[in-house]
């Protein structure tokens, strides 16, 4: 699978390549955890990286899995290690708006986001799903903990006036591509390196860095739990990472920021 | 304990050739790449060639050095663009940017400099094993 992906170079790395405690924290908490909403279900990867889960999915049960993907360099290696094994997988291109399309083309079932509510206008993909046919929803996100941040009179005294009681916060950060993940952002897919996924391009094809700023948005686990509770879902089941993994590149495990839904999407 | 790690440069040469009479005294440059106890050497041999330097080594866990640097000191050479890095197949993006380059003239250490105007080093650094340490890197 590596070898597909990254080629001869990946060799020496996943010959001693062994889990870490984060890659099998989010491997029984999106899979293992979630099996009865992925075994014989028609299942869509949204944001599928290197795949690893969507393949994950597959030998846990799933019927067939569609991963969706900006990267080529992933989508392309992908699809020919699905091929090469002959796997009930497919990987395309594409972005977080193409999903409701996505969602009726292949008949999906069950949908898993996997970290991709920082980076994607989340709120519009939920309401996209509860009016779909999807039954399931397994998403992995990083929340943070209400106790991070209290309302202060100001914003109490604006609720008095009429505009509703807060229930939650949203913080917005400003960041660079310093990873690939931010390929993502709506606003600059056109200059995106559509290989790797970089927004590092200018007009004359070099590494730009003053185009590759982004925003990450990471909201708080009261207003996911809200707005959840709002778009109509129903909780099969939420998990909390339980402590944080020091030493470890991702932020939001070295944090303990992830949590975990199972959604039924009930009619 | 050590791991296997590869590292790739991607890098092109620039001979100016638009200016012809100042492309009349330099040669064509040649650079070593070096991860631990391993390089690559390449001599470009024409104007604009790109070349991917690949190192493979053994390495102990913790912070290492990537070194690329002329392999000639004098300064009538062509300068030496820095396009990509790989790191076990993982491109960095830009992260590449993390990088200090002394030409071998001067003391003066130029950060995020990824044209090597002079000849000189150029140096960044990659932390050992790569998949535990890099995000994005592998299946972390």
């Amino acid at each position: 699978m590596a070898h597909n992906i990254w080629g001869d170079d990946s060799r020496g790395m996943m010959e001693a390549f062994e889990p870490s405690d984060v890659l099998l924290m989010k491997y029984e908490n999106t899979i293992v955890n979630c099996e009865k909403a992925l075994r014989g279900n028609r299942v869509l990867d949204m944001g599928c990286n290197h795949g690893l889960y969507s393949y994950m999915a597959a030998r846990h049960g799933a019927r067939h899995v569609v991963g969706i993907e900006p990267r080529g360099m992933f989508v392309e290696g992908l699809g020919r290690f699905a091929e090469q094994n002959d796997l009930p997988m497919e990987f395309h291109r594409g972005y977080d708006t193409d999903m409701a399309r996505l969602v009726r083309q292949h008949h999906i079932d069950t949908v898993m986001l996997m970290s991709v509510d920082d980076i994607t206008n989340w709120e519009s993909m939920m309401y996209d799903l509860r009016k779909s046919d999807v039954q399931w929803v397994i998403m992995q996100v990083a929340t943070l903990p209400d106790t991070w941040l209290d309302f202060g009179k100001d914003v109490f005294d604006y609720a008095k006036l009429g505009a509703g009681m807060p229930v939650g916060f949203t913080l917005h950060y400003e960041a660079h591509n310093s990873d690939t993940r931010s390929g993502m952002n709506p606003m600059h897919r056109d200059r995106v390196d559509p290989d790797t996924g970089y927004q590092h391009i200018d007009a004359s094809g070099k590494l730009d860095m003053q185009s590759s700023h982004h925003i990450r948005y990471l909201r708080s686990r009261q207003y996911m739990r809200k707005f959840i509770d709002h778009v109509g879902f129903t909780v099969e089941s939420s998990t909390v990472q339980s402590a944080p993994i020091p030493n470890c590149p991702g932020l939001s495990a070295s944090s303990g920021l992830y949590q975990w839904y199972l959604l039924s999407n009930e009619k | 304990m050590s791991f296997t790690t590869t590292i790739s440069i991607t890098a092109k040469v620039d001979m100016q050739d638009q200016l012809e009479g100042f492309v009349s005294n330099k040669i064509l440059p040649g650079a070593r790449v070096t991860l631990g106890d391993q390089s690559h050497e390449h001599t470009f041999t024409q104007p604009g060639e790109e070349h991917r330097f690949t190192v493979t080594t053994e390495l102990e866990r913790g912070q290492h050095d990537v070194v690329l640097e002329f392999m000639d000191r004098s300064g009538t050479q062509g300068a030496i663009e820095i396009l990509d890095l790989h790191l076990d197949g993982c491109p960095m993006g830009p992260r590449i940017y993390q990088s200090q380059y002394r030409p071998f003239h001067s003391d003066e250490i130029l950060r995020s400099h990824l044209y090597l105007g002079w000849p000189g080093r150029w140096t960044t650094v990659i932390q050992s094993p790569s998949h535990e340490q890099h995000g994005g890197v592998g299946f972390g």
